[in-house]
């Protein structure tokens, strides 16, 4: 106890708080500039951190990451672009509240969001790291083939009325998803033998095209702003946007809880996250025909899951050596070159390290609590101001900046002005970017898992067993069906008991 | 009869669609064809549904109307961006396209000034983000292929 209060103590130091804060400064500004993740935050300052003592490099390099991933909203909320790919869920009801002249509002609860779902996954890093990461082993490719299909069962709640033209958008991003080297069997394929098609559509600079690229083209010949004003008096909204937090205490602990458990099955991270809880907190809402249309609870779910993979992240890298997401891959570089060994001796042989860095992850999710909102405020009056006329070059340049770089390749740039413009004629068309994207973030997860357990199974005599009796998979599944059937039950009980009142 | 022509065009677009992944799936091993002919089967299916539809009724699309010209001109501008980009440099290309977008988008009754103090501050936008880039986050934009030694 007296060695975890100095550890405490320790995160505090004068240096680790100005470390964090602009750590969460940096994270922030890197996060919100659309193509630049998370990955690439972290990995820029890692080389900083060498002469830094390893908890306080931990810490500046947690405090990055956290403040990138809640970053990558703000550009979700006024422009419609994820800033990372783990504010994809982010756009849905973030942008239509912007547009309806409520961004100030949705920053505020972007961030509080954040703020709660960051503290929640680190107090399940801090208390249950251990026992959660020996879960994670227990993911298969059978549950990543299920928790794929979970997440691409929200294309029905992304529907927006037309069902069967967002089938067939998801379908096209899982198209999207094939092309290039296949991720079992390495066979080439889809590319129509087209060489710069090889190595397959790189997702962000895809994902900048098809959100962002439609809004340029509309904003065009849009006479007058952007976006609304809002009516509200020059404030905060803090009151407004703590009252919606207040009403939807459970959905953001849901969304946290969902966030962290992702967050620890490596490999999936923040982007699947925030897509699972936005499904979730859509098919269990009270006010599911609101979600796409601004509905602040859709902003909850999303941003509460992508900040708590952050926690969630850590738990199977500091106990297993296993990175739960990129940007924790690029930490456990950094923790090994510190001289930090990885495993399930580093808690209580190496703890004052990990507790001062946890320490430090909750100090830097709390500075970024009122730092993103008053930067958040700024940001978004910011944007309302700026003349529509700097605003779309503008919005343009940092598009074709951002897709550069990503590999610092001018093949994604390329990428990104294609889809913009596929993605501009199918919404023209009727359909919608999100199911294409959600297809072409789930489609590698989604055949990997499927081709894998089904060579399992095969091996194993038992393909079926294997796709449908295991006890994590059944449960995956039995999600699956709920979402699915229950509102139509649902709807056929409420209208029964309605006829019989009559 | 046909009522929905956007329907119907998406329908015969996507079955070409499926037919492309049909094609090239014949050729992969069966494990990397798999995934492929799956999705290839359900988007015929879909597909069909959608060309059913099209004859049935209309799903109305609610589209704000655009201004052509702007658009096809935008586009130009953005594809020469990026074409330009790596030949002749990213400081030069950037100024001309972005004060050119500006120039587009500036409204008939925008005067002198208001689009001179526009494409200055679009210019000191660019350099501040070049200089950012290039010396804080370490990401090497083009200095363009003419300029090379």
């Amino acid at each position: 106890m007296t060695s975890l209060f100095a550890d405490f103590l320790s995160s505090l130091s004068l240096l680790n708080v100005s470390l964090a804060f602009m750590g969460v400064l940096a994270g922030i500004i890197i996060g919100a500039l659309p193509g630049l993740s998370a990955t690439m935050a972290v990995a820029v300052l890692v080389p900083f951190t060498f002469s830094l003592n390893p908890s306080s490099a931990l810490i500046v390099l947690g405090a990055v990451y956290t403040g990138a991933i809640f970053g990558g909203s703000w550009s979700a909320i006024l422009i419609n672009t994820p800033g990372t790919p783990s504010a994809v869920a982010t756009t849905f009801d973030g942008y239509a509240m912007a547009k309806n002249g409520n961004g100030d509002l949705a920053m505020s609860i972007s961030c509080m969001s954040s703020f709660v779902g960051g503290i929640v996954g680190v107090i399940c890093l801090a208390l249950f790291a251990p026992p959660l990461a020996s879960i994670s082993l227990a993911f298969g490719p059978t549950e990543y083939f299920w928790l794929a299909i979970l997440g691409l069962t929200l294309i029905s709640t992304l529907a927006e009325g037309d069902n069967i033209k967002s089938l067939i958008g998801a379908c096209f991003g899982l198209f999207l998803s094939m092309i290039g080297i296949s991720v079992v069997g390495g066979d080439m394929r889809l590319t129509g033998n087209i060489s710069f098609l090889n190595s397959g559509i790189e997702i962000v600079s895809a994902m900048i095209g098809l959100f962002c690229i439609p809004v340029i083209l509309d904003l065009t010949s849009l006479k007058g702003k952007h976006l609304t004003e809002s009516d509200a008096p020059k404030s905060l909204r803090l009151v407004e946007a703590f009252s919606i937090m207040f009403k939807n205490k459970f959905e953001s602990l849901k969304g946290s809880l969902i966030g962290t458990f992702i967050g620890i099955l490596p490999g999936a991270g923040g982007s699947i996250a925030s897509i699972v809880s936005y499904g979730e907190a859509k098919r269990t809402s009270k006010k599911k025909d609101n979600f796409g249309k601004g509905e602040p609870e859709g902003l909850i779910a999303s941003e509460t899951a992508n900040n708590a993979t952050v926690g969630g992240g850590f738990i199977p890298t500091l106990c297993l050596g296993i990175p739960g997401t990129p940007p924790d891959a690029v930490i456990l570089g950094a923790l090994l070159i510190q001289g930090i060994k990885t495993g399930d001796t580093l808690f209580t042989q190496q703890s004052d390290i990990v507790y001062t860095f946890i320490f430090g992850l909750a100090l830097a999710t709390i500075i970024m609590l009122p730092l993103g909102l008053v930067m958040g405020r700024y940001a978004y009056k910011f944007i309302i101001r700026v003349p529509k006329e700097i605003l779309i070059p503008s919005i343009i340049f940092l598009t074709i900046i951002g897709s550069y770089s990503i590999q610092n390749s001018i093949l994604n740039v390329y990428f990104m002005f294609f889809f913009g413009l596929i993605g501009w004629v199918l919404n023209r068309a009727g359909f919608k970017a999100s199911p294409i994207v959600l297809g072409l973030v789930l489609g590698g997860i989604a055949e990997q898992g499927f081709v894998q357990a089904y060579i399992i199974g095969n091996a194993q005599d038992a393909i079926l067993a294997n796709f449908f009796a295991r006890p994590i998979s059944a449960a995956i599944i039995f999600m699956i069906l709920i979402g699915l059937f229950y509102p139509i039950f649902k709807d056929k009980f409420f209208k029964k008991k309605e006829l019989i009142h009559d | 009869m046909i009522k929905d022509k956007i329907s119907f065009l998406s329908s015969i677009i996507f079955f070409a669609l499926s037919a492309f992944i049909y094609l090239d799936s014949s050729r992969l091993s069966d494990f990397a064809a798999v995934f492929p002919i799956t999705i290839g089967t359900i988007l015929v299916f879909l597909s069909i549904l959608l060309l059913v539809r099209s004859f049935k009724f209309e799903i109305k699309i609610n589209n704000e109307s655009v201004s052509k010209l702007k658009i096809f001109l935008l586009i130009i501008v953005f594809f020469g961006w990026i074409y330009f980009l790596e030949r002749s440099g990213f400081i030069i290309t950037s100024l001309i396209a972005f004060n050119t977008l500006v120039l587009i988008n500036c409204e008939s009754n925008a005067s002198l000034k208001q689009k001179i103090f526009f494409m200055m501050a679009g210019t000191f936008f660019i350099v501040c983000l070049y200089f950012g880039f290039k010396n804080l986050l370490q990401v090497p934009l083009p200095d363009g292929l003419w300029f090379r030694d």
